[in-house]
């Protein structure tokens, strides 16, 4: 008995299929999403395996109803996801701006897809490595992990859940088509061992005077949910801890300081990177994501050709990691930054990084072929 | 590290992706390997192109992708073409449907056809063609095992075990007779 | 001489956030007077405090909320439903009522609106229509009337506006009803009759905007909209919604009532069934 989560035990599973049975064991229990390849799988499993675990599935009428009712469900106590592609991901992003604003826990699951506009929508695309970033308007600290493999896909679908809890904020899982909808060995581990963040809620009663739902005191406050009786008020305008309005410089710094410290000053335990054969690199690649997997191989042919060549893997690509990034610069000669965009990441890596910086622009449609990595490794070695 | 590269390519309707996800869960749960699917469709929602490319491995694999298949599956003569037009021609071992593809374009690989689709109607179930096709992939190539692959067709196919253990048999059968080779 | 001291306590107290007084609204405006018929009708529903929440859009009548002293949520342009729709659909106990304007939930969220009366989900939807976007500046919306002066109508409105009852009730909402801010006692009492639906519950209340719609269009203060609506509201709660369009012309009557009241599962019911179904054969991982 599993209270029909997927039991421990190996499988081999699609990717966003794996991405929706792990919101399931990290305690989703509402998705509301919209139509859109290459992300359909997870919604069509969602509604089919949702109902199964007492959750809650809705196909909603955009991708703008979409996450504001994941916000919504959230702020009634729920954890709530929606998963989307580029189109849906650009139609969120007012109200990612809205949840991270009033502090709202949720995922966004994107499977990116080739863009521009409606672009390719069936092929790979890591176009939206900015725009999970920058997305909505005004300031805010994205956090968004990129897997690399259907395992992946799976393991940081919780984590994101858990940041999302931890941080009271969305969380994005930037997902590629490739990976969305490959078929991999997927191990689901015990669940006690799997670590699970639950959100936590005010410790004084209802109805003391003064309640503050986004008490300074805190670095995340605890978060009120309506229903409970703390009788809070929320709003996306900027706002005192009390959650009250003001138009004034002084309640702007604090709540806009608020938001991204929380982030900025735990920015180190949020990061993660994968380093492989690192240690006395000179010629390092940074990837994230597929671009990783061609990657690897790429890397262990130059290795076997005597270079000394080494990959940094963005496990995050927000917040940046870039106190990593640097070190890593310090010893290598030159990093190359092969990307299924026209250089995005490579922008934040240039910013911090101490040696020579070579974008490997490559259009979205397909995944990189090793070679194309190894012939720019070969040709920076000589 | 040994590491095949296996496509399947037909057309909707024939289980190209079944037999790829076969494939690959046999080689996982079966055998303890690595194994990585893909699958790649023509635009049209029904009869278009359907291909299933399937990376397996005794190690962890890199790049998950085919770029050039070490074995290539063809169940229609669309899947050959456009094989050979991009490029995709296999480097040890062509296996198809003797059928429905015409392979006399075709020189210098190792050829291996079979009348899988004929063999699935003549047991009843044309839709079991795919299940024909890898019995006669494992006995030509041997990189998963028989019952590797007829473990996981039962566990999947609970209620028709003998139809598909047979017509499983059946294409063992014809790649060891050589099925018709050209 | 020291001020007398008549009273330390409105009987309102209880869900009027105190200190968020004074409120932003224009003298004149009409939203205070939905504010009102909205905590007489949470006093007399039954239904404690702590499971009320009011969820708004922006605009004027979205900051009421901020006013409120129960759950509150003032969200973004437009999306109020949809974040409705969520949190009842996680937490069906919850009487959940959005209060917005005409531009808010029909203009900018009017497919939103669409959408969640299809579904039927259960919360009340109070419409403060006023025809104009009070807060940006009296820009013209999908309400407002054909041939008034706006800001960005300034040779007047060409377009045809919504006759909303005859909108939500084509979609099958289980209440609909339009009242004016003349109507206190009525309007409490739609709300009221709002909490107790199973379902979608809709109320249009027309609301005098002096500052922004009234000036121009011969309704210069929120007295000459009162008057208006003395005039020419004629109760009809059997009305040929087909009828009902709002003609603010002289001589032009302005039908209001409680048009529909019917019952119908709401989408509550219908999820309920659902997950009943689904978790007693649950496939593949019992």
């Amino acid at each position: 008995m599993t209270d029909g989560l997927i039991p421990p035990g190996k499988y081999f599973m699609q990717g966003n299929i794996a991405c929706a049975e792990a919101a399931l064991i990290a305690g989703c229990r509402f998705f509301a999403g919209y139509p859109i390849t290459p992300s359909n799988e997870i919604a069509q499993w969602m509604s089919y395996r949702l109902p199964q675990v007492g959750g809650h599935f809705i196909q909603m009428e955009d991708e703008i109803a979409s996450i504001m009712a994941i916000i919504g469900a959230s702020n009634a106590g729920v954890k709530s996801m929606t998963a989307t592609s580029g189109p849906g991901f650009s139609l969120m992003q007012e109200n990612i701006g809205f949840g991270m604003m009033i502090e709202t826990p949720c995922v966004i699951v994107n499977v990116q897809r080739g863009g521009p506009s409606t672009g390719i929508p069936t092929l790979v695309g890591q176009g939206d490595m900015m725009q999970a970033r920058w997305g909505s308007h005004g300031d805010y600290e994205a956090i968004a992990y990129v897997p690399n493999s259907v395992q992946e896909f799976f393991d940081l679908t919780i984590k994101a859940f858990n940041a999302a809890e931890e941080y009271r904020q969305p969380v994005i899982v930037l997902a590629d088509q490739t990976i969305g909808h490959m078929y991999g060995p997927l191990v689901v581990p015990p669940h006690e061992e799997i670590k699970i963040v639950n959100r936590k809620l005010p410790n004084v009663p209802p109805g003391v005077p003064d309640f503050k739902p986004f008490d300074a005191k805190y670095e995340v406050a605890p978060m009120a949910l309506a229903g409970m009786g703390y009788r809070i008020h929320v709003t996306g305008l900027t706002h005192d801890e009390k959650g009250y309005p003001y138009y004034t410089h002084e309640v702007s710094t604090w709540c806009v300081k608020h938001l991204v410290s929380k982030i900025r000053n735990n920015a180190e335990k949020i990061w993660e990177v994968e380093r492989f054969t690192l240690d006395d690199a000179d010629i390092v690649v940074i990837t994230y994501g597929i671009t990783s997997r061609p990657a690897y191989q790429a890397v262990k042919v130059a290795r076997s050709e005597g270079i000394k060549a080494g990959m940094l893997r963005l496990i995050t690509v927000w917040p940046f990691p870039e106190e990593v990034v640097r070190k890593v610069s310090e010893q290598a000669k030159v990093i190359l930054v092969p990307e299924i965009n026209m250089g995005q990441m490579i922008h934040p890596i240039r910013e911090v990084a101490e040696c020579l910086v070579i974008g490997l622009s490559w259009a979205p449609g397909a995944v990189q072929t090793p070679d194309v990595i190894l012939d720019a490794i070969r040709s920076v070695s000589r | 590290m040994v590491r095949w590269d296996i496509s399947l390519f037909g057309f909707g309707g024939q289980g190209i992706i079944r037999g790829g996800q076969i494939l690959g869960e046999a080689a996982v749960l079966e055998e303890g390997k690595d194994a990585a699917l893909s699958i790649a469709y023509g635009p049209e929602q029904v009869g278009g192109w359907s291909r299933a490319d399937v990376v397996i491995s005794d190690e962890q694999i890199d790049f998950p992708l085919v770029v050039k298949p070490d074995v290539l599956i063809v169940m229609s003569q669309e899947g050959l073409d456009r094989s050979w037009k991009e490029g995709r021609i296999p480097r040890k071992q062509l296996i198809y449907d003797s059928g429905l593809v015409d392979v006399s374009t075709v020189k210098g690989i190792k050829m291996v056809g079979l009348p899988a689709t004929k063999i699935a109607e003549q047991l009843g179930r044309r839709i079991i063609a795919n299940i024909v096709v890898l019995g006669a992939f494992s006995e030509v190539t041997g990189i998963v095992k028989h019952e590797s692959l007829l473990k996981v067709i039962r566990r999947r196919f609970p209620k028709a075990i003998e139809l598909n253990e047979k017509a499983f048999m059946e294409g063992v059968r014809h790649a060891r007779g050589g099925g018709a080779v050209v | 001489m020291p001020k007398e001291v008549l009273a330390t306590k409105h009987p309102d107290d209880e869900l009027i956030r105190a200190d968020r007084i004074p409120h932003i609204w224009c003298p004149g405006c009409g939203i205070g007077i939905v504010m009102k018929c909205y905590v007489e009708a949470i006093k007399r529903s039954g239904i404690p405090p702590e499971r009320h929440v009011v969820v708004s859009g922006i605009g004027c009548s979205s900051r009421l909320p901020g006013y409120m002293n129960i759950d509150s949520y003032h969200t973004t342009h437009g999306r109020a439903i949809p974040f409705a729709v969520g949190m009842n659909i996680v937490k069906p106990d919850l009487e959940i009522t959005v209060i917005a304007g005409d531009g808010d939930l029909v203009t900018i969220g009017g497919n939103h609106f669409i959408h969640a009366i299809r579904r039927n989900h259960n919360f009340n939807v109070v419409l403060v229509n006023n025809f104009t976007y009070g807060m940006t500046g009296g820009q013209y919306g999908a309400t407002t009337p054909i041939g008034s002066k706006m800001s960005t109508a300034p040779y007047g409105m060409i377009e045809y506006s919504f006759n909303l009852p005859l909108l939500v009730a084509s979609l099958g909402a289980p209440f609909v009803a339009r009242w004016t801010t003349l109507h206190i006692r009525q309007l409490t009492d739609a709300i009221l009759k709002a909490m107790k639906v199973n379902g979608f519950a809709f109320i249009e209340v027309v609301s005098p905007c002096p500052t922004q719609y009234g000036e121009d269009n011969n309704f210069p203060t929120g007295m000459d909209m009162m008057k208006y609506f003395r005039e020419a509201c004629v109760v009809e709660h059997e009305a040929d919604l087909r009828k009902v369009d709002i003609d603010l012309r002289p001589g032009k009557p302005l039908i209001v009532g409680n048009f529909v009241h019917i019952e119908k599962p709401s989408y509550n019911d219908m999820d309920r069934k659902l997950i009943e179904i689904a978790m007693k054969g649950r496939k593949p991982y019992g």
